[in-house]
């Protein structure tokens, strides 16, 4: 029979979609036909018209679709023009020869992969792998098999002879299959049942903060992370999962690699890292007495086995500038001038500044005492630099694959001049070995150098001390000496460190080793796997002040001396910090598969070991600040110090886990958990976890074919928290350590410990009670339930999903300060106290398709959590208004503004506090009793951490080019900006009170000094934290394939970044929105522009 | 690979068994059991305890801000901490500097009830847990002295509460209170050493618990606390002082220099300190520092109090009278009041023919100090408008320094602190407690005596207060002498609450002298003016219980908060 089917007026040559289920061969053909103006020609008979296919092709061109049916209905074919020609193929002679293939699969890390099909796609037929990966089939020579596996890519190879195969299957990229990292494990996506949220290296690359933890911002649901300072080497992020679950301590457990409490992420070579989980729910009951704040799962990257058996090499480079969001706009010399006559106007003094004032109008004053400076201008730069480079290198064969990487980042400091900052150099080495079929060992070092450079003092009172220099003082002299200031220091003194500075170098080593051993001599999918980890970390730092130049100048005589000689000597004061934590771990479990059941199980232990000591010294008057040793320093005042501390833990734990045809899903852990700080007979713990899945879309019945994923998902557990202070069961006694003194920078600090005794004035200790025991102290414990949907649409083009979480967490430790009376005078231990619920949703959604070469996504989250107080430790006549039961948390307490107060009869008329006067903030009498006191002062409960955090991002790519753009943000946060009453920002003097003729309409109170009514916690001064950011802007563009090709490399990227762009809502305006201090005077967070490239070879 | 399989299943059986892991003791911290077995942790304990008495050169209760709440000085720099208790805007909540001594006393107190529930006699030297049992005493009633003073009743623990305890009690009597301390001090007392020597050099003596008795139970007898006027307390007071000038009785011959060294005999309690413990508030002191006027110390002086001209004018001149008895006129140009008695006065030379406590204590212009004349006048060395310009900022306000405890041979050398000792008891005070007691058991010709024992000592050497004054020309006569002698030494503050004059003096408006010096002359004139008004309301003469105390607990607020 010949068909011959004329179509008109459709379109040649472009692409066709179409899909068809149990297609037979005719109706592919009129499908086909009825799209295109395409006519096929065939004869029947040789032809397979009985075979049915399912096909699915998107915006492929005909050619690609008539070359793939020609494989699965093995013809041969022409086309020519619209007329395709199709023709019996001509086989090989042994063409129908059977041959036997054998094959092992794994995946790029060496790991078998059990479970994979093997189809001939000739007769449709096929195998599964084995659980070590092996498997055999017997096909006709020529066909093609068809491995694949889910969350891997297909893998397709044409068999002509018997051979035996080894099949490495690569990571699909898909949302679906993705594979996540949970506690003690791994997971397909699609079979979760647990609140986890996982990121993978592309998107931590992708922003360019030098903290890792930058780079999490907005990025998994549920994670609240506020950068609150952009200091280099300190701008670690406050990490919330879930907002605030108690009083105590709500950072999440940290886990690298699988071994918990080896210190925080953030400074890992963001290049190395492979994924960061954030387990949110009972799927974190697996860590125990850690696991109530959430867990974040850290995981570096491991050799991959590559197909050619050639190293790969990849080298990333990166440059970028760096400024602070938001900049101080100070007052002017005059306005702070002003300022302070108004100030004394109001109390009752004469104004002192007029002569001043009027000098500055009319340009008389001498310009060497009476200056105009921008302090923050005139000592921090317009832009820092910041560099980073790493280096990888991965490879391996089948039975050994090593990723080694180097990595180097320095940051500099905002500070003018200066040689402070940051340096990090980071190396990697992660090794995998197969000693046996049945033994896989792996050794991983992954150490770095942190090495800070920073200005004398906290930083904090570096950038307080350029806030608070008035702007009539000067910088330097006309001679450009050094000036002494009104506040006698300088900050160009501390900033390019003529006055001193401190340097710390810390070392980390991470060193694991750890083994697998199947065990199929006992049974198929048995296996005993361990590791032992050995983690130093190590940190020495100095301070070093020493005298500098720095002169006065006599307006009278015109003379400038030198205070250098008053600064006293060349003091130095050194320590160093060693830790090393031990971590020993066996695993004992089982995974297989029965027909449609597949099992796994483990059961665990765990213990680690913590010691760590502290020692300093000190000297004063060395010889010369060029040798900064302590031998070379006065023994008179030499000081020294130190404090050793050891902890461990204990730990049992399992899981099992149970799936019936992919379809029902449970799973069970458990963990009896042991901690040195409780005392002994009430050490352990038990937290148990359960969760369910159904994936609806995988029931026969379920028929909807644009929904590709539909799964409901719940859990519930136990989870605990018990970071506390260790020994609070204990009644000891201790000679109260005292902190090093920090001289030349106004750091100064009392000892407590000490007294002078004796004719000879001898100083000896003190002995003091630590706290009253605690014999019942106990670990938080958190009951956590969650319930969530997952859906994936138009196969995976659209993914939603919702979780909805409640926790309750109950034995919040806290002292009970708010009941127990001062003069009771101890000090109080932790008490097992607290009750807080809390509750929230996150929902993420994310869609992607492509016109074209036009790929597009568009993604979004917000997540929500809010806390309330179901119990906790109150004073016993605590007014309504500052109960904190049946509130959240975080609070803002303060008096409710009520205006400012214009005139003496406003005072007069109303409840006001003792010494008010006009121009003072008006407080409203809550109390109603009068007066105003702290009775009326009353609580906010308003939080710097958000309840709703928001994100969004579109991009798209096209060809080698790719743009996205990052917006974050926030809704319902508070924080109470209390400005320093002398030298704030311009926008409270000009909306300052002066008086009730001048400014009946002033929004900001009349000029005052500290320790005044107006600088009191007032409503006045709170101000909305919410904000939406341009967060990251992302441009790269990749080298064609025919260029690379030719260079002979894999991947030629170039790229350029920006992150903290710019805020596209900030109501707090002084201030970044993520700033928490009343103040302003911290290190600003930095807006980040980089430019870089990506060169793997 | 069997031999890998045993050595990975010996090793879990071996790292599993290890049960001992969580068995970890504290490493910097010493068990109860070690600490009150041991004699010298037993010591170091009470030395810990010591460390918790506040002391005048800088802590929380200490004699230096507490001066500049009283009419004898302006602190400077003040504002943001002490100006609600001289503007009259204290209230529970803005208690600033001195806020935690409730907090902090109480924490003394239960420490060195927590010693003497613990401290085992067999354990050393009984005589020697008998001494230190004895100073746990005596401090205990320290504190307990200190918050009736500010607070009036207080809660009296006599143990330690336990967290399982009702905690909520009932605020003591002054006079239930005031019998402890005694009690205590009284059941200290025999065992403590007249003198120490040798390492114990500093610690409690006899002589300091009597003086500590003194004074409790003078607050017991005193008008602000002994409303029914029973005269009988007075009588204790009295006998008190007589057992301790039984033992002590010898005023120093240098007024000035017994407060740079405390083996003089007119001191009863000391706290010491070294020169080498920069910034180290336990071991040193940086009062040289702190009240070195500006030019001084290197430039560096922070003339840290600024004395009150209305202080200054209370200094008697040579022949016995007060020379300005107030102001009048507006308040940037007053116009001294003078007492036509004080023939020897000259307002041109106004430092001259006085008292010569007024030199021992005050730095003036043109007063000799540390190698040279002080230079308060306009443009001089130590004044706001210095030549240099240096330190400016640092002027004293009034135009006038304190003198009393510095060290002149302190310089300011690589940052070296102060030592010399803070003095919490001297004789002196107990003479003149002594005639105030006296006066009002009747015996007038008693209470002139002591007066005059203090007025004659060598060195200072002033006329008699005149015989036969009665009544309350007597009384305000011992009252002044209380106000010269113990100037800057914390007393002023006490003893005006407990007089009830606290305001009346306290509402006094500090007040500044400008003086301007004629270059060619060298002549002085001066100018008068109201540096810093002040107020004083009644109520504030007990300072409020801390407001987050009130909500715990059932204590009654004080009246006025």
């Amino acid at each position: 029979m010949f068909s011959s089917l004329y179509a008109t007026s459709n379109t040649l040559a472009q692409p066709i979609s179409f899909h068809l289920e149990q297609a037979t061969f005719s109706s592919i053909v009129e499908e086909i036909e009825s799209q295109t103006s395409y006519v096929f020609s065939f004869e029947s008979g040789w032809l397979d018209l009985e075979t049915k296919f399912d096909v699915a092709y998107n915006d492929m061109k005909i050619e690609d679709i008539i070359d793939d049916l020609s494989s699965k209905f093995r013809f041969d074919y022409k086309i020519d023009n619209t007329y395709i020609q199709i023709t019996k193929k001509n086989l090989p002679p042994d063409s129908l020869q059977q041959i036997t293939v054998k094959g092992h699969i794994y995946d790029e890390y060496n790991n078998p992969l059990p479970g994979a099909t093997i189809i001939d796609k000739r007769t449709n037929q096929g195998v599964t792998s084995d659980f070590n990966g092996f498997f055999s089939i017997s096909v006709d020579a020529g066909t093609v098999l068809l491995i694949s596996y889910i969350g891997y890519k297909d893998f397709e190879i044409e068999v002509v002879n018997e051979t035996e195969l080894e099949i490495i299957l690569e990571t699909k990229a898909s949302e679906l299959n993705e594979i996540v990292v949970v506690g003690y494990g791994v997971q397909e996506k699609s079979s979760l049942t647990g609140a986890v949220s996982q990121i993978k290296s592309e998107d931590i690359i992708e922003t360019k903060t030098a903290n890792i933890e930058g780079a999490l911002v907005g990025r998994i649901p549920g994670l609240t992370l506020s950068v609150r300072s952009g200091q280099p080497g300190e701008d670690d992020a406050s990490i919330l999962v879930r907002g605030r679950g108690t009083f105590g301590n709500a950072n999440p457990l940290i886990v690298i690699d699988g071994v918990a409490n080896r210190g925080n992420f953030s400074r890992l070579n963001s290049y190395d890292i492979e994924s960061i989980s954030v387990l949110k729910d009972a799927s974190a009951a697996i860590y125990g007495a850690q696991s109530a704040n959430g867990v974040i799962v850290v995981t570096t990257k491991k050799g991959k086995h590559a197909a050619n058996g050639k190293p790969r090499v990849s080298v990333n480079s990166e440059y970028s500038l760096t400024q602070p969001t938001i900049k101080p706009n100070l007052m002017t010399a005059v306005q702070v001038l002003t300022w302070e006559n108004e100030r004394n106007v109001r109390i009752g003094s004469p104004p002192e500044f007029n002569r001043i004032i009027k000098g500055y109008e009319e340009g008389t004053l001498d310009p060497n005492e009476w200056g105009e400076t921008d302090w923050w201008a005139y000592t921090t730069n317009k832009w820092s630099e910041q560099r980073r480079t790493s280096v990888s290198v991965d490879g391996g064969s089948e039975s050994f694959s090593y990723y080694l990487s180097s990595g180097l980042l320095n940051q500099d400091a905002i500070f003018k001049n200066s040689v402070f900052g940051y340096d990090q150099f980071n190396f990697l080495a992660n090794f995998d070995l197969k000693l046996s079929d049945n033994l896989d060992v792996g050794v991983s070092i992954n150490g770095r150098q942190e090495k800070r450079i920073n200005p004398l003092g906290d930083i904090n009172g570096v950038i307080a001390s350029i806030y608070t220099r008035l702007p009539y003082d000067l910088p330097r002299y006309s001679n450009g000496f050094l000036a002494e200031t009104s506040g006698g220091s300088n900050p160009v003194a501390l900033i390019n460190g003529d006055a001193g500075d401190q340097q710390s170098t810390s070392r980390t080593y991470l060193n694991k080793v750890s083994f697998k051993l199947r065990l199929p001599s006992i049974t198929d999918g048995l296996y005993l796997s361990g590791f032992g980890a050995y983690d130093i970390f190590k940190s020495r730092s100095r301070s070093l002040s020493k005298p500098y130049d720095i002169y006065s100048y006599s307006p009278n005589t015109g003379e400038y001396s030198n205070l250098k000689g008053q600064q006293g000597g060349v003091n130095l004061s050194e320590n160093t910090r060693s830790d090393v934590l031990s971590t020993l771990q066996f695993q004992l479990g089982y995974d297989q598969l029965f027909g449609d059941h597949s099992i796994k199980f483990f059961a665990a232990y765990e213990q680690s070991k913590s010691d760590g000591s502290y020692l300093f010294a000190s000297r004063n008057n060395l010889v010369s600040p060029e040798l900064p040793s302590l031998d070379l320093g006065s023994e008179i005042d030499q000081r020294n110090g130190g404090s050793n501390f050891q902890a461990a833990r204990q730990n049992y734990f399992g899981r099992l886990s149970y799936s019936y045809k992919n379809r029902y899903l449970v799973e069970l852990t458990s963990r009896y958990d042991g901690s040195q700080n409780f005392p002994p007979g009430s050490r352990f713990g038990f937290f148990p976890g359960a969760s369910v899945g159904w994936k609806i879309s995988e029931e026969p019945s379920f028929k909807i074919s644009w929904i590709s994923n539909l799964k409901l998902r719940a859990s519930v557990g136990i989870l605990g928290n018990d970071r506390i202070a260790p020994f609070q069961y204990l009644q000891n006694y201790d000679v109260r350590s005292f902190t090093e003194l920090v001289r030349g920078t106004g750091g100064y600090v009392e000892w407590y410990n000490r007294n002078v005794f004796g004719e000879n004035k001898q100083v000896t200790q003190g002995l003091y009670p630590s706290s009253v025991p605690n014999p019942n102290v106990t670990w938080e414990s958190a009951t956590k339930a969650n319930v969530a949907i997952d859906l994936s649409l138009f196969d995976g083009k659209f993914d939603f999903s919702a979780d909805f979480f409640y926790d309750r967490r109950e034995d919040i430790l806290l002292p009970r300060l708010a009941s127990v009376p001062e003069y009771a005078g101890f000090q109080l231990p932790d008490e097992n106290l607290g009750i807080v619920n809390n509750k929230g949703f996150e929902v993420a959604m994310a869609y992607n398709n492509k016109v074209g070469d036009f790929n597009y996504f568009v993604n979004g989250q917000i997540s929500y959590a809010r806390n309330q107080i179901e119990f906790m430790d109150e004073a016993k006549d605590t007014p309504l208004w500052q109960r904190r039961t049946g509130q959240s948390i975080d609070f803002i307490s303060g008096y409710q503004a009520d205006g400012i107060y214009q005139n003496q009869a406003e005072i007069d008329a109303s409840a006001h506090l003792p010494d008010a006067i006009p121009g003072d903030i008006k407080f409203k009498d809550i109390k109603e009793d009068g007066v105003i006191d702290a009775k009326d002062i009353a609580f906010s409960f308003l939080s710097p951490t958000p309840r709703y955090i928001y994100s969004f991002e579109l991009g798209g790519s096209w060809k080698g080019l790719s743009l996205s753009a990052f917006f974050q943000g926030q809704l319902q946060a508070e924080t109470m900006y209390r400005p320093w009453p002398l030298n704030q920002d311009r926008a409270f003097y000009v909306d300052r009170w002066i008086s009730d003729r001048e400014t009946p309409n002033a929004t900001q109170p009349g000029a005052y000094g500290a320790g005044t009514n107006n600088s009191l916690g007032s409503t006045h001064w709170i101000r909305d934290n919410s904000f939406l950011r341009l967060k990251n802007v992302f441009l790269s563009y990749d080298l064609p394939d025919e260029i690379i090709k030719k260079l002979k490399i894999a991947q030629l990227r170039i790229f350029m970044n920006g992150s903290n762009l710019f805020l596209l809502q900030n109501n707090v305006e002084i201030f970044d929105p993520e700033s928490t201090t009343d103040t302003g005077w911290y290190y600003p967070q930095q807006r980040v522009i980089s430019t870089g490239l990506t060169l793997t070879f | 690979m069997k031999k890998v399989i045993i050595v990975l299943l010996l090793s879990f059986y071996t790292i599993g068994c290890d049960d001992s892991i969580l068995e970890i003791a504290p490493q910097d911290q010493i068990s109860a059991e070690t600490t009150w077995n041991d004699p010298e942790l037993v010591e170091l304990y009470v030395n810990g305890l010591y460390n918790l008495l506040p002391h005048g050169f800088i802590k929380w209760a200490g004699g230096l801000r507490l001066s500049g709440i009283t009419d004898e000085s302006l602190m400077f720099g003040q504002n943001s901490l002490l100006n609600k208790y001289v503007n009259g805007g204290l209230t529970a909540s803005n208690l600033h500097l001195y806020g935690s001594f409730w907090r902090d006393a109480y924490n003394g107190i239960y420490n060195c009830s927590l010693f003497i529930e613990n401290v085992n006699e067999d354990v050393g030297d009984p005589d020697r847990i008998a001494h230190l049992t004895a100073e746990v005493r005596f401090l205990r009633a320290w504190f307990y002295i200190g918050l009736i003073s500010r607070y009036g009743d207080v809660p009296l623990l006599r143990e330690t509460l336990k967290l399982e305890d009702d905690l909520l009690i009932e605020r003591s009597s002054v006079e239930e209170v005031m019998a402890f301390v005694t009690e205590e001090l009284d059941a200290a007392i025999p065992h403590l050493k007249e003198n120490h020597s040798g390492d114990d050099f500093g610690r409690v003596t006899k002589a300091a618990a009597m003086g500590l008795k003194i004074r409790a139970l003078m607050y017991d007898a005193s008008p602000l606390f002994n409303s029914a006027q029973d005269m009988s307390k007075w009588k204790k007071v009295a006998d008190a002082c007589e057992d301790l000038f039984a033992i002590r009785n010898q005023l120093s011959d240098d007024y000035q220099g017994m407060f740079l060294n405390p083996s003089d005999p007119e001191i009863l309690f000391f706290k010491q300190f070294r020169k080498d413990a920069v910034y180290d508030f336990n071991t040193s002191n940086g009062i040289d520092y702190f009240r070195y006027p500006s030019g001084f110390g290197g430039q560096l002086g922070w003339a840290g109090e600024h004395p009150n001209q209305v202080l200054v004018d209370a200094y008697e001149t040579l022949e016995g009278e007060i020379p300005v008895l107030g102001y009048s006129g507006q308040s940037d140009d007053l116009t001294p009041i003078f007492n036509p008695a004080a023939t020897t006065y000259d307002p041109d030379n106004p430092y001259q023919n006085r008292d010569p406590r007024l030199n021992y204590t005050i730095l003036y212009d043109g007063a000799f100090f540390s190698g040279r004349e002080v230079e308060f006048f306009e443009g001089g060395k130590d004044s706001a408008d210095p030549p240099d310009g240096n330190n400016a900022n640092n002027a004293s306000t009034t135009g006038y320094g304190v003198r009393k405890n510095l060290d002149e041979s302190w310089t300011l050398e690589s940052g070296e602190s102060s030592d010399q000792p803070w003095v919490y008891m001297r004789l002196a005070e107990f003479f003149l407690t002594y005639a105030e007691a006296q006066y009002y058991l009747g015996k007038p010709g008693v209470a002139e005596k002591y007066v005059d024992k203090v007025r004659s000592r060598v060195g200072v050497e002033m006329p008699p207060i005149a015989n036969s004054l009665t009544g309350m020309d007597l009384l305000s006569k011992i009252k002044h002498e209380r106000q010269i002698e113990l100037a800057f030494e914390t007393n002023r503050w006490y003893d005006s609450k407990r007089w009830k004059d606290a305001v009346r003096n306290f509402s006094q408006d500090i007040i500044g002298v400008e003086i301007t010096k004629d270059e060619s002359t060298g002549e002085r004139s001066f100018r008068f003016y109201t540096q810093h008004e002040r107020e004083f309301p009644e109520h504030q003469q007990f300072w409020p219980i801390p407001f987050s105390e009130i909500t715990k607990t059932n204590l009654k607020q004080n009246p006025g908060y």
